[in-house]
């Protein structure tokens, strides 16, 4: 077992083989021969109807759930054979929908609940509480003293993530994190969520309904229906290629412009070529329907896809979206 | 000499005896409050856990709430004899009821998503039960303990008809001699004993629990 804050070099890539759950007095399995892989880093949404078995499926690689059969396999080591349990805990980061703070603990202890059982010292623990806290856009000296029942359900939620972050884990599981949120703020976090990933690389697996939510978020969507693995694809292809009717209904595979508003520039952006100069810019969480108007607008040929800094990342024109979409 | 002045000349007579049956008091309290405590509160996270311990066993210790302080008393008698440990079984089953329901209780209504959420970060059983449950639940438990100290620091007076001590002498002894001053040498301590002793737990109790109220620090 290793220790210290370099976990997330050593944790990384998870891999489900044949996972098979059935719960006693259950005829149907609740899921059933689940196979896929995550690449270190990558962020993967379960998407499914209720009852699909998507919680069940994430709270199996924290051991919440033990499967039936089957092996999970993380950084090419089952989770199963001689791992305590405890201690694989403690490299997984773990969101829930209902938060689940500890009420009688101060933000900052909360934070520092995972750091204290991995035995950090004090003052690097400190330090970690109030990075995370910045991380989250909740500044340290305003609300490392408060208690959970003194900020709103969106600043918890914040803390939850802050809180799952602490030990560095490489892999961090949420569970509906926003699913409790009202709109306007779960887009927030969404937002915060997607900036905090593109600088920490985690490999995330982010249960979800919500089919927005899942494709605006995802580089990867597993769609469960029924205890089986319908689709594991990335958001454009789930939208262009959807593999049965199942999964068209699921995202509204028919409705075009719903879907240019749910797909982000930065997916179907070409790359930069040196003789492209750069003219309106568009941040790359930007939606396409938000490129398409733009485009129109501007009578412009492209547009460069920024970072929200000067920096251009790539271009998008009337054909990348055609193409991507059509 | 009015009835004050009469009870204040026999306090001031037999200042002795009334400190060594405050002592003896505390004494008889403290011993059924502590022995409550460590009988009733692990056995209430037991209870918590599984329906059908809680019920049985609950259920048999509030049978015993119907029965009079001062039958249990004499009840004990015959088994035991008459003296201090006699008084300190029969409070100690006076002080139980209440802090045994109340731990029950708290442990049962904790938010089972703070559990959850404990458990996946990677506590342990233990650490969960001690850093997690036990906080969490230390309000209501006090909230029953309060209910068990006024009642058993008023039921100790009784013990001084089995012969064990406690400011219950006065009482008794103002009862057979038919003064009233007497008995109020017994009975004032008392009162403010219990107060004192409602006092402290709910200043204990406001001290730890936690904010509850979307309050601004």
């Amino acid at each position: 077992m290793n220790s210290g804050g370099h976990l997330s070099i050593f944790m990384s890539g998870i891999r489900l083989e044949k996972i098979v759950k059935t719960f006693p007095g259950m005829k149907r399995p609740a899921l059933n021969d689940i196979n896929f892989t995550v690449q270190s880093g990558e962020f993967i949404v379960l998407l499914g109807p209720s009852g699909c078995g998507k919680t069940t499926l994430l709270k199996m690689v924290n051991r919440l759930y033990e499967p039936t059969s089957g092996d999970i396999l993380i950084d090419g080591e089952s989770i199963f054979n001689g791992m305590d349990v405890t201690e694989l805990r403690r490299r997984i980061g773990y969101v829930i929908q209902q938060i689940g703070l500890f009420p009688h603990m101060t933000v900052a202890q909360n934070i520092a609940v995972v750091p204290h059982l991995l035995k950090w010292p004090e003052g690097k623990t400190n330090e970690r509480v109030d990075r995370l806290l910045d991380m989250v856009a909740l500044p340290p000296d305003e609300y490392r003293e408060r208690y959970p029942a003194q900020m709103s359900g969106g600043q918890q939620q914040r803390v939850g993530v802050a809180r799952a972050l602490a030990g560095d884990p490489g892999v961090i599981l949420m569970d509906e994190p926003f699913g409790a949120i009202d709109a306007i703020t779960r887009t927030d976090l969404q937002d915060a969520l997607l900036r905090l990933q593109r600088r920490l690389r985690k490999t995330i697996l982010f249960v979800t309904h919500d089919v927005d939510e899942a494709l605006r978020l995802a580089d990867k969507i597993v769609v469960l229906h029924e205890g089986r693995l319908v689709q594991f694809d990335t958001p454009l292809k789930i939208l262009t290629e959807p593999k049965n009717d199942f999964v068209t209904e699921l995202v509204g595979a028919d409705d075009v412009v719903r879907q240019l508003g749910l797909v982000r520039v930065e997916k179907v952006m070409a790359p930069l070529s040196a003789h492209v100069p750069t003219k309106n810019l568009i941040h790359r969480d930007k939606s396409l329907r938000a490129a398409l108007s733009e485009l129109v607008k501007s009578k412009a040929d492209y547009l460069t896809v920024s970072d929200g800094s000067q920096r251009p990342l790539g271009f998008i024109t009337f054909d990348n979206i055609r193409d991507a979409i059509g | 000499m009015s009835l004050a002045q009469e009870t204040w000349a026999y306090a001031l007579g037999h200042l002795d005896e009334l400190q060594q049956a405050t002592l003896d008091h505390l004494l008889l309290v403290t011993s059924a409050l502590l022995i409550s405590l460590f009988v009733c509160i692990p056995l209430g996270v037991w209870t918590s856990r599984s329906r059908g311990t809680a019920n049985f066993v609950i259920n048999g210790i509030n049978g015993v709430r119907v029965i009079p302080s001062l039958a249990i008393l004499f009840l004990m008698v015959p088994y035991m004899g008459v003296g201090l440990d006699t008084a300190v079984v029969a409070l100690t089953i006076l002080a139980m009821p209440p802090i045994l329901v109340n731990t029950d209780a708290a442990f049962r209504t904790i938010d089972p998503a703070v559990k959850e959420a404990a458990a996946g970060m990677g506590m342990t059983p233990r650490q969960i039960l001690f850093k997690v449950e036990f906080p969490l639940a230390l309000p209501v438990i006090l909230t029953g303990i309060r209910t068990a100290s006024t009642e058993v620091i008023a039921s100790a007076t009784l013990a001084a008809f089995i012969g064990s001590g406690g400011l219950g002498l006065f009482v008794q002894r103002g009862y057979a001699m038919y003064r009233p001053s007497i008995l109020f040498v017994g009975a004032i301590p008392v009162a403010l004993l219990t107060l004192a002793a409602e006092i402290l737990l709910s200043s204990l109790q406001r001290v730890i629990q936690p904010p509850t109220a979307a309050k601004t620090a």
